[in-house]
């Protein structure tokens, strides 16, 4: 180990006065005491401290085999014997310091008995003394009790709303009802379904089944217009013209073939008398 | 209003159409029937009676008819139709509602009811021709 002065050196020119101080130590140890310190320490060490602790002869020696028994050994039930088993084998020697009498256990109990023990004289006087009594009858009535006081902590029923139901019931009954009457009627049964009938259609059916009652129907057929009867069988599509003249099927009223010797116009005066060309303008 | 009452007025509204549904009835006492109406009446009324049909009968056969006489109709509005395809038409309706016609008034009386059919519309024709007739008797006697 070198000593450096560089920080003396510095100390120097910086003009420090710690710089100037000698490099002598200011403390001072008396000769030869780091050489004794050792054997100082010792010897104050092996005056004061006194080992109490030892090991019993042989235990280290045998510490490995105990331990190995240990392990080895098949599981026994009480723990007390394990125990004593384990002491047994590491200090045979070493007897148990405490005594127990001969049966002290086996007598234990019976001298927990209440004549064994050193009790007082009154509560030896009233140990069999019940200081309790019960009613007569007490648990004849117990279940009756018991049931009775349950039945009055049953958890409170909130009642319905009777009114709002019943109306509720009554409501879905009734359209319930309409529609299954409806659906019976438009679907199950063979009735008409006049509905599909147009207002002028049941005006007809009606009015048709008054001529039957009042048997008008001739009178109603001569009472029609010429107009409203070329326009029904127009739209049914029928020939009003050709109908006309098929018509005619009364010979009589047919001209004599004579006629149409004696006059050409014979035929147009036949075909004007039924009006013939007031069917072709009526189509124009 | 409370939420009662407004449950009670949509009930009533439902059980309103419920009951226009089932029991709706067609408007009566409405104007007079026009001609052409009346001339419906009596062809009701004509076919009823030579069909002698009950009224049973009556309810199922005429909703069929109504329909029968529309198509026929419908086929007549054509006019680009030649008279050939125009009677196939006629003839495929025809056979279309057969079934039900049979169904109702069975196979005699349906072809009973085809038979007054033409003879209603030849009252008709008869008694256009009669007017007509009578038309021109008045014309001529007025003229001399």
């Amino acid at each position: 180990m070198q000593n450096s002065n560089h920080i003396l050196t510095e100390l120097e020119i910086l003009g420090s006065t710690l710089g100037k101080l000698s490099r002598l130590p200011v403390q001072s140890v008396p000769e030869g005491y780091f050489e004794h310190l050792p054997a100082q320490i010792y010897i104050q060490c092996d005056h004061k401290i006194t080992l109490t602790c030892c090991v019993p002869d042989g235990y280290f020696e045998q510490l490995s085999q105990s331990i190995l028994n240990k392990l080895n050994a098949p599981l026994i039930s009480s723990e007390t014997e394990n125990l004593a088993d384990s002491f047994a084998e590491l200090q045979p020697g070493i007897k148990c310091p405490y005594k127990v009498p001969e049966g002290y256990f086996e007598h234990f109990i019976q001298q927990l008995e209440p004549e064994n023990t050193n009790l007082s004289v009154l509560p030896a006087a009233t140990r069999h003394i019940q200081p309790f009594t019960v009613p007569n009858g007490y648990f004849d009535l117990l279940p009756e009790q018991v049931l009775q006081e349950i039945k009055k902590k049953t958890a409170p029923v909130i009642p319905i709303n009777r009114s709002r139901s019943v109306f509720m019931y009554a409501l879905a009954a009734v359209l319930t009802g309409l529609l299954g009457i409806s659906l019976f009627n438009n679907l199950f049964t063979d009735a008409p379904n006049t509905d599909s009938l147009s207002n002028s259609k049941l005006a007809a059916l009606k009015e048709a089944d008054q001529i039957i009652k009042e048997n008008s129907f001739d009178l109603q057929l001569e009472n029609l217009t010429d107009e409203s009867i070329v326009n029904y069988l127009s739209i049914g599509g029928q020939d009003v013209s050709a109908a006309l003249v098929a018509s005619v099927t009364d010979e009589s009223k047919l001209p004599e073939a004579e006629e149409y010797l004696y006059d050409e116009q014979t035929l147009d005066n036949f075909l004007n008398g039924l009006h013939l060309q007031d069917r072709k303008d009526s189509q124009n | 209003m409370t939420r009662k009452m407004k449950r009670l007025w949509l009930y009533l509204l439902l059980s309103s159409f419920t009951l226009s549904n089932t029991y709706a009835q067609p408007p009566g006492g409405g104007p007079p029937p026009r001609a052409g109406e009346r001339i419906e009446a009596l062809y009701i009324a004509y076919i009823s009676r030579e069909l002698k049909l009950s009224e049973t009968e009556a309810q199922k056969f005429w909703p069929v008819q109504v329909e029968f006489d529309e198509e026929m109709r419908s086929v007549h509005k054509k006019r680009n139709l030649t008279q050939l395809e125009r009677e196939e038409e006629l003839l495929s309706i025809k056979k279309k509602y057969q079934d039900r016609f049979v169904k109702v008034l069975g196979k005699t009386r349906t072809d009973e009811f085809y038979r007054i059919d033409t003879e209603f519309k030849n009252k008709l024709v008869e008694r256009l021709r009669k007017m007509r007739e009578q038309k021109q008797k008045n014309s001529n006697t007025m003229s001399d």
